[in-house]
C-alpha cells in the first residue's frame, strides 16, 4: 500500500508491471480501483501510466487505422470453397437432406397429409394379424370366449350367433403358457416368461401382472372371483378378483408346488407339497398332499408319500362331495410311462391305489374326472370306468377305441374323445355313458382330430391339425341341431409337448362357454 | 449478428450458411494475416487457406470450447506460421504494401493523416516489422482482434503467463522503437 505523504520523494509507488496491467485493464476491480486512489495522489506513477496508455493507444491506433484501410484482392473468394463443399464426403447430416428435400412449410403440410392418407388406406398390423385367423363370419355355436396363440400374438375373441368379437390382440404375447378361463368368462390367467398375467376378457379391460417362477400353476375357484396359484418358489396364494390382490396361504419354506385344486364348493383347497422343490437337482425328502382354507390359511395334511424319491402324488380333483380326492402320479425320470390313480379319504387320511392308469397331459390328467365321479383308466391293459362315488368298477369292451383325449360333458352324462392315428375326419367320437355306446362325430375332411372339450351341453370345441400344417384349428361341432361343424379360427400355434406325455394344448388355446 | 445458427447450420451441410460466414469473416481473417504477415499476397493466400480449412472442417468446431472466432484465428496464426517458414519474408517494409494503391479502398486521407501516415511509416509499422513473429503476433491479436490473455494463449498455443510475458515485451520494444520522448509527448496531450 502506498504511503499517505504528498512529497514525491516520501511517496511509495507501484512497480511497472502492475501499472502495465493497469493500463491493459487486466486487475481485478478492487486493485484496479486502489491504482485509480493512487494516480490521484501520485504524479510519477501517473506519469508512467500515460506513458504507456499512449503508447498502447498509438499501437492500436496505428494497427486499425492501417490495416482498416486494407481490403482483399479478387483471389479471397468463396468459389474454391463452393467447389470443395459439394465434393463427397461433405458431412451433410440427414435432417439438412431431408430440409434441401422439402425446403417450404407447405410441402412437409403435403408430406404430412400423404402419411396420414397412407394410414388411411393401409390396414394396421392388428388387422393382418386377425385376417390370417381366418375368422368365421356365421358362427351358430354358444356364447364363449376363446383365447389362441398364434404367430402374430395372442388373440382373445367374444364369439356369440352371428357375431365374432376381437376382444383385444397382444401382439407381444408371442410364448403364453397354461391359458386359463375363469368359469365365468370373464378372466383369462396365463403365463408369459416369469409373470402371471390376469387380464378381463373385455375391451380395454385390467390387466394385473404378478412376478412367478417358470414352474408356477394356477387354478381358478367354481365361483372364478380368485385365482389359486403356487408360485414356483414354494408359496400358494390367492388372487382375489374384487380387490386385486393377492394373500399368501402357505409360505415359501412349506414348499408348496404345482396345480392347486378347488373343491366344488371354493372352501377348500387342496395341493401337493414337495421338499426340496422339482428342479432344484436334490431328491426328495418329505412330500404330502395338503388341504387349505382360502378364507384363513389353515391346513391340514391329507396323506403322506412314503415314496418321495420314486414318485410324486400330484392331486387331480376332488369326488364324492369334496370328502375324497383323486390323485395321480408323476413317477421321477419315467417319461412316456403311465401315471397311476390314487385315492385320498381326507377324513381318514388314507391314501389307496386305485389300481388303474391314466394317461397325462402336461401337469394335467388326459383323462379327467367327470361331474358324477367317473375317471376312465387302464387296468391290466383294459379300459375301466372307474366310479370313485360309488367305489365300483366297470369294465370296457375290447372294441373301444382307447382315446387319446377325453371330455365330459357338464352333466357327467356324455364323454367326448378324440382318437389318434385315424383317417382325417373320422377321429371324434361320444360315448354315452348310460346305453354304454360309442358314435363317431364325421367332420370334413382336410384335417386329423387332436382335442376336444365341451361347449355347453349340446356343441363341442374341437381342435384339429390340417394335413401338412404346422398350425392348428378349432372348430365348433353341433350334437342335436343337424348344422354343419364349423371352423371358428385357424392358424392356432401348436403347443410344445408336456414334460411327461401328452400335447399342453392349455398353452396355446383357452375356451369358456358364457352364459 | 449471432453467427451461432449460421454455424449449426453450415455444420448440417447448409452451403448458403457457409457463404454467409464466408462474407461475415473474410475480411477480418484477411486483415489479421496481413498484421502478421505484412504481406497482401501472403495474407490473401492465407485468409483463403485459413477460410478454407476452417468452413470445410466447420464440423470439428466445438461451440462449448471456444468462439467460432477464436478458432478461425487460431487456424489463421498456425497457418500463417507456416507460411512464414515456407517463405523467407523480403524486407518490405509494411508502408510499401500499404501504399499498394489497387488494394486500398477509394479513401482520401486528411493532411492530418498524411502526418500520422508518414509517422508511421517511419515509427509505428517498421517497429513492428523488427519484432520476432511470435511478439508480432501478441501485438496483433492484442491490440487488432483484441483478444484477452487466455484467448491469445489458445491461439498461439502458450500458457496465460506466457501470452502475457509476450505481449508486455512486445509493448516494451516497440515503446523503445518508437522513442520515449514521442511517447512522453504523447502521453502529455492524452492526460491534458
Amino acid at each position: 500500500m502506498v504511503s499517505k505523504r504528498n512529497h514525491p520523494l516520501e511517496q511509495s509507488h507501484y512497480d511497472d508491471p502492475t501499472l502495465e496491467e493497469y493500463v491493459l485493464g487486466q486487475l481485478l476491480p478492487g486493485e484496479e480501483e486502489a491504482i485509480r486512489q493512487h494516480l490521484t495522489e501520485c504524479a510519477v506513477c501517473r506519469t508512467k501510466v500515460a506513458a504507456y496508455r499512449a503508447a498502447c493507444q498509438r499501437i492500436k491506433s496505428g494497427l486499425f487505422q492501417k490495416l482498416d484501410e486494407v481490403a482483399p484482392g479478387p483471389r479471397l473468394s468463396f468459389d474454391h470453397i463452393a467447389s470443395e463443399w459439394r465434393k463427397p464426403p461433405r458431412r451433410i447430416t440427414f435432417l439438412y437432406r431431408l430440409q434441401q428435400l422439402m425446403p417450404s412449410t407447405s410441402s412437409l403440410v403435403l408430406l404430412a397429409l400423404f402419411v396420414v392418407a397412407f394410414l388411411l388406406v393401409m390396414p394396421p398390423s392388428d388387422t393382418a394379424a386377425l385376417r390370417n385367423l381366418g375368422l368365421i363370419e356365421d358362427y351358430n355355436g354358444p356364447r364363449s370366449v376363446v383365447a389362441a396363440s398364434t404367430d402374430d400374438g395372442l388373440v382373445i375373441l367374444r364369439l356369440s350367433a352371428g357375431d365374432v368379437e376381437v376382444v383385444s390382440h397382444m401382439s407381444y404375447m408371442i410364448d403364453p403358457r397354461n391359458l386359463q378361463f375363469s368359469p365365468d368368462g370373464q378372466w383369462l390367467a396365463l403365463q408369459q416368461g416369469r409373470t402371471l398375467h390376469i387380464i378381463e376378457t373385455l375391451n380395454q379391460g385390467a390387466h394385473i401382472r404378478l412376478d412367478l417362477d417358470d414352474s408356477a400353476d394356477w387354478s381358478w375357484s367354481p365361483d372364478g372371483q380368485r385365482l389359486a396359484y403356487t408360485d414356483g418358489e414354494g408359496g400358494l396364494y390367492v388372487f382375489d378378483i374384487a380387490t386385486q390382490t393377492s394373500r399368501l396361504l402357505v409360505p415359501a419354506e412349506e414348499c408348496a408346488w404345482g396345480r392347486p385344486v378347488w373343491t366344488s364348493d371354493g372352501q377348500q383347497i387342496a395341493y401337493s407339497m414337495v421338499k426340496p422343490l422339482p428342479g432344484s437337482g436334490a431328491s426328495h425328502d418329505q412330500q404330502s398332499i395338503w388341504r387349505v382354507d382360502p378364507s384363513n390359511g389353515f391346513r391340514v395334511e391329507l396323506t403322506r408319500n412314503d415314496a418321495p424319491d420314486d414318485v410324486l402324488l400330484v392331486p387331480a380333483a376332488w369326488v364324492q362331495d369334496d370328502n375324497a380326492l383323486l390323485v395321480w402320479d408323476v413317477k421321477a425320470g419315467a417319461i412316456g410311462s403311465l401315471p397311476e390313480l390314487y385315492y385320498v379319504d381326507a377324513a381318514a387320511h388314507h391314501l389307496e391305489p386305485l389300481r388303474g392308469y391314466s394317461v397325462a397331459a402336461g401337469t394335467r390328467l388326459a383323462w379327467p374326472v367327470s361331474a358324477r365321479g367317473m375317471v376312465l383308466a387302464i387296468h391290466r391293459d383294459q379300459l375301466v370306468f372307474l366310479d370313485l362315488d360309488q367305489s365300483t368298477r366297470q369294465s370296457i369292451p375290447d372294441q373301444f377305441p382307447r382315446p387319446h383325449n377325453l371330455a365330459w360333458a357338464p352333466n357327467g352324462a356324455w364323454m367326448a374323445y378324440t382318437v389318434s392315428g385315424m383317417a382325417e375326419g373320422q377321429g371324434l367320437y361320444v360315448f354315452a355313458l348310460q346305453d354304454g355306446e360309442s358314435h363317431q362325430v364325421e367332420l370334413p375332411g382336410g384335417a386329423v382330430e387332436k382335442a376336444v372339450s365341451w361347449a355347453g351341453a349340446e356343441h363341442l370345441f374341437v381342435i384339429r391339425q390340417p394335413l401338412d400344417s404346422s398350425s392348428a384349428e378349432l372348430w365348433v361341432v353341433p350334437l342335436t341341431t343337424g348344422q354343419d361343424p364349423q371352423r371358428v379360427l385357424t392358424n392356432i400355434r401348436m403347443p410344445q409337448t408336456g414334460p411327461y406325455v401328452g400335447w399342453r394344448w392349455q398353452d396355446v388355446l383357452a375356451m369358456q362357454v358364457i352364459q | 449478428m449471432d453467427d451461432v445458427p449460421l454455424i449449426r447450420r453450415a455444420q448440417e451441410g447448409d452451403e448458403r450458411a457457409a457463404r454467409l460466414l464466408f462474407d461475415m469473416y473474410q475480411l477480418r481473417t484477411y486483415r489479421l494475416a496481413l498484421g502478421l504477415l505484412g504481406d497482401t499476397a501472403d495474407a490473401e493466400e492465407v485468409a483463403q487457406d485459413a477460410l478454407t480449412y476452417a468452413l470445410l472442417n466447420i464440423y470439428r468446431y466445438k461451440e462449448h470450447l471456444s468462439s467460432f472466432s477464436t478458432w478461425l484465428h487460431t487456424i489463421t496464426v498456425s497457418r500463417a506460421r507456416d507460411k512464414r517458414r515456407r517463405k523467407v519474408l523480403p524486407s518490405i517494409s509494411m508502408a510499401q504494401w500499404l501504399g499498394m494503391g489497387n488494394q486500398i479502398r477509394d479513401y482520401e486521407p486528411g493532411p492530418e493523416a498524411h502526418i500520422m501516415r508518414r509517422e508511421v511509416e517511419g515509427g509505428l509499422l517498421s517497429a513492428l516489422n523488427k519484432l520476432s513473429p511470435k511478439l508480432r503476433e501478441a501485438i496483433v491479436l492484442r491490440f487488432y482482434a483484441d483478444c484477452t490473455y487466455k484467448e491469445m494463449g489458445e491461439i498461439m498455443d502458450c500458457s496465460l503467463n506466457t501470452a502475457r510475458s509476450r505481449l508486455r515485451l512486445a509493448i516494451e520494444k516497440l515503446r523503445v522503437q518508437l522513442g520515449e520522448e514521442q511517447v512522453r509527448w504523447l502521453a502529455s496531450e492524452t492526460i491534458r
